[in-house]
């Protein structure tokens, strides 16, 4: 009886030890910070030209996700050197800058928010090819596009989210 | 009442407004490494006790290199962007050159006395910054391919430290003509270069300016750092005193003595608060400021000495004891 008891609780710890996981990786991927992007090439005065990627049960949905993604992604994230482009430091510098204006950013982010006038897609077109990959559960998408990072930044310097590079002269 | 009150509350947020310090604004300016001069030719060699010393000749490196001019331009237009308009070093050099001429044609309309100017005055007419921004590009060949290997170093003009620097090559490319591919390098590494450079603002901010104060004897002077005088209750040398004072008045008693000899001493990394008040009201510190607190400690019981500022820019001060 005991090695029976002994045994049910082996098997429901790593019953429950599973569930954690899956939901740390729901979490992660959720997570701004989890965000794949890479760095096209140097773009034109104050923009990034980026592919930023994105799953969803729909190529359509995963497109405007990636959107999202490519936004936060300068926000939070920086964005990696690559093809001749150096790396971009984030825009938000502190380490917590999500946590401490969440509600500015639920509202930012929001489907058709702000955020959706500093990322220009580079054509109107679904993303094809490569960059459009049959999931088990959807699509993943890689969406080429342009950031106004200049003017993101600016904007979140007068929101009063990001501190200005001369605050305090 | 209750509007008495309201107008008083109004008076009082704008004072507090009016009273609220800034910080001294660093000053910024692009100028070409001696490596980027030498490269092109654009020296000059003086004769100096014999010796020929070579000087990189900058009003020459911007009339004869065009790419240099628009790289400047491109970064100007950045920093401007970011609340940092940098002073041109060309406008700088024209501007020192008529500066010189009118200080030899003025003269008072009722003596007719020419400008009191000392030669020290002369000498310190040069083209200055607090933040020298260091630049240098080559444009290297891969085959038929281009690419521009860029270098940039911010240098606190006092402390000689570098504070932000960017370097690195561009995408090689048959195509792109030399300035989009300069346009591009300046594009590329300038943020991250902005955010080095906020680093060590923030730092300042955190921390305090860091500067450095030498303490100097005029030849005349009837004393010197090992005389012993009696100070709050403590008898000890002159040059251990001092060291004291500076560690109860730097941001948390940050400094470093890295000379003190009989004659002189040298305080580097000394960290000094951005503001102090005087009547209530905030105002920027720097290393004038802050060395005359010195002064007007000296002056008094009981050391007595009189003493002279002599400032080298925001961030580096001399105290010369002894006299004025």
């Amino acid at each position: 009886m005991k090695k029976r008891i002994f045994l049910l609780g082996v098997l429901s710890f790593f019953m429950l030890n599973q569930c954690a996981t899956q939901k740390q990786f729901k979490a992660m991927w959720r997570s701004p910070y989890n965000i794949e992007i890479e760095t096209l090439g140097v773009g034109q005065d104050g923009n990034k030209l980026v592919k930023a990627w994105a799953n969803a049960k729909k190529p359509a949905q995963a497109v405007l996700q990636a959107e999202k993604n490519a936004v936060a992604a300068a926000i939070f994230k920086g964005l990696p050197a690559g093809n001749g482009a150096a790396a971009t430091p984030a825009i938000c510098r502190d380490p917590n800058c999500l946590e401490k204006n969440e509600a500015f950013f639920e509202g930012f982010f929001q489907t058709g928010g702000k955020y959706l006038q500093f990322v220009t897609r580079t054509n109107d077109g679904m993303p094809g090819g490569k960059d459009r990959i049959k999931m088990k559960k959807g699509y993943k998408v890689g969406l080429k596009a342009s950031i106004a990072f200049d003017n993101l930044r600016k904007y979140l310097e007068e929101m009063g989210i990001v501190k200005r590079m001369d605050q305090g002269f | 009442m209750m509007t008495r009150r309201l107008f008083c509350f109004f008076l009082f947020s704008l004072f507090l407004v009016g009273a609220y310090g800034q910080a001294k604004k660093p000053t910024l300016m692009v100028v070409p490494s001696d490596n980027f001069c030498y490269e092109r030719g654009c020296m000059s060699s003086f004769d100096v006790q014999g010796q020929t010393k070579r000087y990189p000749d900058y009003r020459k490196a911007l009339q004869e290199n065009d790419q240099i001019r628009m790289v400047i331009t491109k970064m100007g237009s950045i920093m401007a962007q970011r609340g940092f308009p940098m002073k041109d070093l060309e406008q700088e050099l024209k501007n020192l050159e008529t500066e010189s001429a009118e200080i030899m044609m003025l003269s008072s309309k009722t003596s007719g006395a020419a400008i009191y100017e000392t030669p020290v005055d002369k000498l310190k007419r040069v083209a200055n910054a607090d933040i020298i921004l260091d630049l240098d590009f080559d444009i290297k060949r891969q085959g038929p391919q281009k690419y521009v290997t860029f270098n940039l170093k911010a240098l606190d003009a006092y402390t000689s430290k570098q504070v932000a620097g960017a370097a690195g090559a561009g995408q090689p490319s048959t195509a792109a003509s030399v300035d989009l591919l300069l346009e591009e390098a300046v594009l590329s590494h300038m943020d991250n270069f902005n955010d080095q450079l906020m680093d060590h603002f923030q730092d300042m901010f955190d921390n305090g300016r860091e500067v450095t104060i030498t303490l100097l004897i005029w030849e005349n002077a009837m004393f010197d750092f090992y005389d012993e005088y009696t100070y709050e209750g403590i008898t000890e040398e002159l040059g251990f005193i001092l060291e004291d004072w500076f560690a109860m008045n730097t941001v948390n008693g940050r400094f470093s003595t890295s000379d003190a000899t009989e004659s002189r001493m040298e305080f580097e990394q000394v960290r000094i608060p951005l503001f102090y008040e005087r009547r209530g009201r905030e105002y920027a510190m720097d290393a004038r400021r802050y060395v005359n607190e010195l002064r007007k400690c000296l002056r008094d019981e009981p050391f007595m000495i009189e003493s002279k500022i002599y400032q080298r820019g925001l961030g580096e001060a001399w105290l010369i004891l002894g006299e004025k």
